[in-house]
């Protein structure tokens, strides 16, 4: 099983301010890190219009990051995909592959604000055609980089599956929905007769005994969520996190029940059992506005040290 | 005057071109797929890619606009700005059949790359649309985010289209090479005469392709040729397109190198000067220019002539 790290998004938060110019300069610097610790991979997430200036176009800066490194490839979790125009995003993939040296991992998923559909004069509701388009254009176009489908709404894990495409499953699944939807997409492919992509998991992760903020990360963790639920995410389709503090408060706990947090060798279990179930690739997300910087890299190079294989898979 | 010079489509020599002409003192690389469409690598992926290799050279990018909206573009454009540390230079081109649009693209782009939120009427591209069907936590305004690295990116027009609409904004102009210098120049006495304060902040850039000497570079003539288009247009940067000498041997690295040198050596420290000193031409091609000496020594020596009895 591979593993990735995550997820890089480029953002001056109120909890963790930063220059951007500089933040940007950094990210050449972490890839470089990242790849001599030996990761498989680092990945980066997009949105557009936010305060803090989440990068909306993770592919740009990965092929800044891509001319810092030679081996290490860059994924995405995930692109936006319809709220792109298809042909055009298409080219921007294989443009990025191409500058990379073939060293991409194309992450897409749906996007769920209205406001970012609207602010470039699309319909949040057609999202789903979007990306049943767009896919199609993906897939036919030359040179396209490995695709790794997001989400876990019945459509997608269809529209993926029957195309052979891979998966990144959502980090908040537990270990037995995990099984069920792995089971799921193997049942799509099989039944329209293609082989199944690779399936991988994100996994928000914490592995304790390197730094001095292991007993707060979760209380950090919970605040970079309850900040982002909080505002954005839509509960019950009406309100938002804030509106509802009992329906955020569920949405969390489903959040720090998932996450990896622990001593090497518990992480290490874990992971071993996502393995067994068949997932191919798992991104850690150590990397939150709140956790990046000099904590965050002494967890991920005890994890590294303990459980990384030289070709960047778990021991 | 600045020198910029045109990169090769392909991601690995344009990589290396572009070391080597920021190691010779080229002020900007340019990449443009010269009208391809669509181009073989999009121009933000590959103006971020030079960001770890390069790191003075300005870095141009000529984009097609008036399909896709504007605020992608501008996004992508501050994200390889922010990537290359503030040394993003964006000329846009209408493509064909979308000149009316440019105005559009222009203001758009021009609110999108600040960083204030605004609302834009359209009409091509509305922002933000306000689509009924999108009903929650939207916005009556938009702020783009990230904003560039540079407070005022530089925005340029290339090729004719649109040239009114750059003055009218003090954008820059990006003169294709198949333009008559007597056309730029009464395009540019037209300008300072209608807007003249505004005139006066708008940089002037050619696309050139060098004069062919028999498969080297011809330094006279390139010197000759761009000392008049800089007085006629107060010519700021020249983006130079091998192609004028390389031809059909587009592909010998080797060619284009010796061009780069050419250029280096020979061309741009003398349009650096109105007036040559005595004595520094041939101080010029005693000592750092073996090899060139007899074309660039006839060069200096016409072009001192013809500088002081003009």
């Amino acid at each position: 099983m591979r593993i990735g790290v995550g997820l890089w998004t480029l953002q001056s938060t109120q909890s963790a301010p930063s220059n951007l110019p500089r933040a940007y300069a950094a990210l050449r610097d972490d890839a470089r890190r990242v790849e001599k610790l030996g990761f498989d991979s680092m990945w980066l997430a997009e949105h557009r219009f936010w305060y803090d200036g989440w990068c909306p176009q993770p592919l740009v800066a990965i092929a800044a990051a891509a001319g810092a490194t030679s081996r290490l490839r860059f994924g995405t979790a995930m692109l936006l995909m319809p709220q792109h125009d298809p042909a055009a995003f298409a080219r921007l993939a294989a443009s990025v592959a191409g500058v990379s040296g073939g060293r991409l991992d194309l992450g897409i998923g749906l996007g769920h604000r209205d406001a970012e559909f609207d602010g470039v004069g699309l319909r949040r509701d057609q999202r789903g055609a979007r990306m049943t388009a767009g896919l199609d254009a993906l897939m036919a176009s030359q040179d396209c980089p490995p695709i790794w489908i997001g989400g876990m709404a019945p459509a997608a894990l269809e529209r993926g599956a029957r195309r052979g495409a891979g998966f990144v499953l959502p980090q908040t699944l537990y270990p037995d929905e995990v099984v069920k939807h792995v089971t799921t997409i193997r049942t799509h492919a099989e039944s329209a007769g293609v082989a199944p992509g690779p399936i991988g998991i994100l996994k928000d992760c914490w592995v304790t005994g390197a730094g001095p903020i292991d007993s707060d990360v979760r209380a950090l963790m919970q605040r970079h969520y309850r900040e982002e639920a909080g505002s954005w995410w839509v509960l019950k389709g009406e309100h938002t996190g804030f509106q509802r503090p009992d329906l955020l408060d569920r949405q969390l706990q489903r959040v720090f029940d998932t996450a990896l947090i622990g001593p090497p060798d518990d992480v290490m279990a874990s992971l071993v059992d996502l393995r067994a179930a068949g997932v191919d690739l798992t991104t850690l997300r150590f990397w939150f506005d709140i956790t990046a910087g000099p904590n965050a890299w002494a967890s991920m190079e005890l994890f590294a040290r303990e459980a990384l294989s030289p070709a960047g898979t778990l021991r | 005057m600045r020198f910029a010079w045109t990169l090769p489509p392909a991601p690995d020599e344009a990589v290396a071109e572009a070391v080597a002409a920021e190691e010779l003192g080229f002020d900007a690389v340019w990449i443009d797929a010269g009208g391809a469409t669509p181009p073989p690598v999009e121009p933000a992926a590959m103006a971020a890619r030079l960001a770890e290799p390069t790191i003075g050279v300005r870095i141009g990018v000529t984009a097609a606009v008036g399909v896709e909206h504007p605020v992608e573009l501008a996004e992508q454009m501050a994200v390889a700005d922010l990537a290359v540390g503030g040394r993003l230079v964006l000329a846009v081109r209408p493509v064909p059949g979308s000149g009316e649009r440019l105005a559009e693209v222009l203001d758009l782009l021009l609110d999108s790359l600040a960083s204030h939120p605004f609302r834009h009427q359209g009409p091509a591209w509305p922002t933000p649309a306000n689509l009924a069907q999108n009903v929650f936590n939207v916005e009556q305004r938009v702020r783009v985010t990230p904003p560039p690295a540079q407070f005022e990116m530089p925005l340029w027009v290339a090729g004719r289209i649109g040239r009114d609409a750059a003055v009218e904004r003090a954008l820059g102009v990006l003169a294709d090479a198949d333009e008559q210098i007597d056309d730029l120049a009464s395009w540019s006495a037209d300008a300072r005469r209608t807007h003249p304060f505004l005139a006066r902040r708008i940089r002037r850039a050619m696309r050139w392709l060098p004069p062919d000497g028999e498969g080297s570079l011809d330094v006279e003539a390139a010197v000759t040729g761009l000392r008049i288009a800089q007085r006629a247009v107060d010519l700021d940067l020249v983006v130079v397109d091998h192609r004028g000498v390389t031809g059909d041997r587009v592909d010998d690295p080797g060619l284009r190198q010796a061009m780069m040198e050419a250029m280096a050596r020979g061309v741009r420290p003398r349009l650096q000067l109105d007036r040559y000193p005595p004595g520094l031409e041939d101080h010029w091609v005693g000592e750092s220019e073996p090899g060139a000496q007899d074309t660039v020594h006839q060069a200096t020596r016409q072009e001192s002539r013809g500088i002081s009895h003009g």
